[in-house]
């Protein structure tokens, strides 16, 4: 009678252990790809949100000084060039630092309209050229009495 | 059983375990940041929308008086409107003839869509 060949237990282990060690790799890397994807989302999200309260606190600002563009720079701060009004913001959406630093610029385009002043608010990433909101609003004069 | 057989079965069950532990992070992670960009985008689009309103009550109200300009108006006359901001909310503008010019004497956002009370929990009680 022949001898019947049976596997060694220590190789079923192996086997079954490089199973394993292929399935949790193969899980692993697709939620890693998961969590990458949610951190781009979680970023994206914090970046429009501050993007908002920036444009609303500009805006704000406009409407309180009734369309003057210099009284807006001296409330809320930025730059006056061109008849327009710049902010620039770091990574953290705070004043740079130093001049290269900057990574989103908020500008603030006043026209005149009749019987009140509207504004373009328009805030850009700079890195990538990506304008992130762009409204347009509305001042009267007497806000500034 | 044999000791190895033990073995083997509880490295398969922990690597089980493990995987689903992070399929289940994965996944929880995933929903966060998809509510954080919807709640984004709604903020993002009720204050542009909010801004597109008060324009337009901004340009009623400059209208209104370059068209009123020459008129004797009687001391107290008002006018009013309401200006649709998204579908739930209303910006309420009225201006009102004191001494001698049309001031803005009321500037509010209303919420007019549909509430329904859900005391099904006690949130606050005041105290």
């Amino acid at each position: 009678m022949e001898k019947r060949i049976r596997p060694s237990k220590t190789g079923l282990f192996a086997i079954e252990l490089l199973a394993a060690a292929g399935v949790f790799v193969l899980c692993a890397a697709i939620c890693v790809g998961v969590f990458a994807r949610a951190e781009v989302m979680s970023r994206e999200s914090e970046m429009r949100s501050r993007a908002v309260n920036a444009a609303r606190n500009a805006a704000e600002c406009f409407k309180a000084s009734g369309g003057d563009l210099a009284r807006t720079a001296a409330l809320c701060g930025g730059t006056e060039d061109g008849g327009a009004l710049y902010i620039s913001y770091d990574a953290d959406w705070l004043p740079p630092d130093a001049e290269g630093a900057a990574r989103f610029r908020l500008s603030l385009v006043p026209a005149a309209a009749a019987g009140y002043t509207e504004a373009e608010i328009q805030v850009e990433r700079l890195d990538l050229g990506e304008t992130l909101l762009r409204w347009t609003v509305a001042a009267l004069p007497e806000a500034a009495a | 059983m044999s000791r190895g057989g033990q073995v083997s079965g509880l490295v398969s069950l922990a690597v089980v375990f493990i995987a689903l532990c992070l399929c289940m992070f994965a996944v929880l992670a995933l929903s966060t940041a998809d509510r954080e960009r919807t709640l984004s985008e709604r903020t993002a689009a009720q204050a542009e929308e909010y801004y597109a309103a008060d324009r337009a009550a901004v340009a009623w109200v400059a209208e209104r008086r370059a068209a009123l300009a020459g008129e004797a108006l009687p001391e107290g006359y008002e006018e009013a409107r309401s200006f649709p901001v998204g579908r739930t909310r209303t910006l309420e503008a009225a201006i009102r003839q004191e001494e001698g010019a049309l001031r803005v004497v009321l500037w509010r956002t209303v919420y007019t869509g549909t509430w329904e009370t859900d005391d099904r929990i006690e949130v606050w009680s005041g105290n």
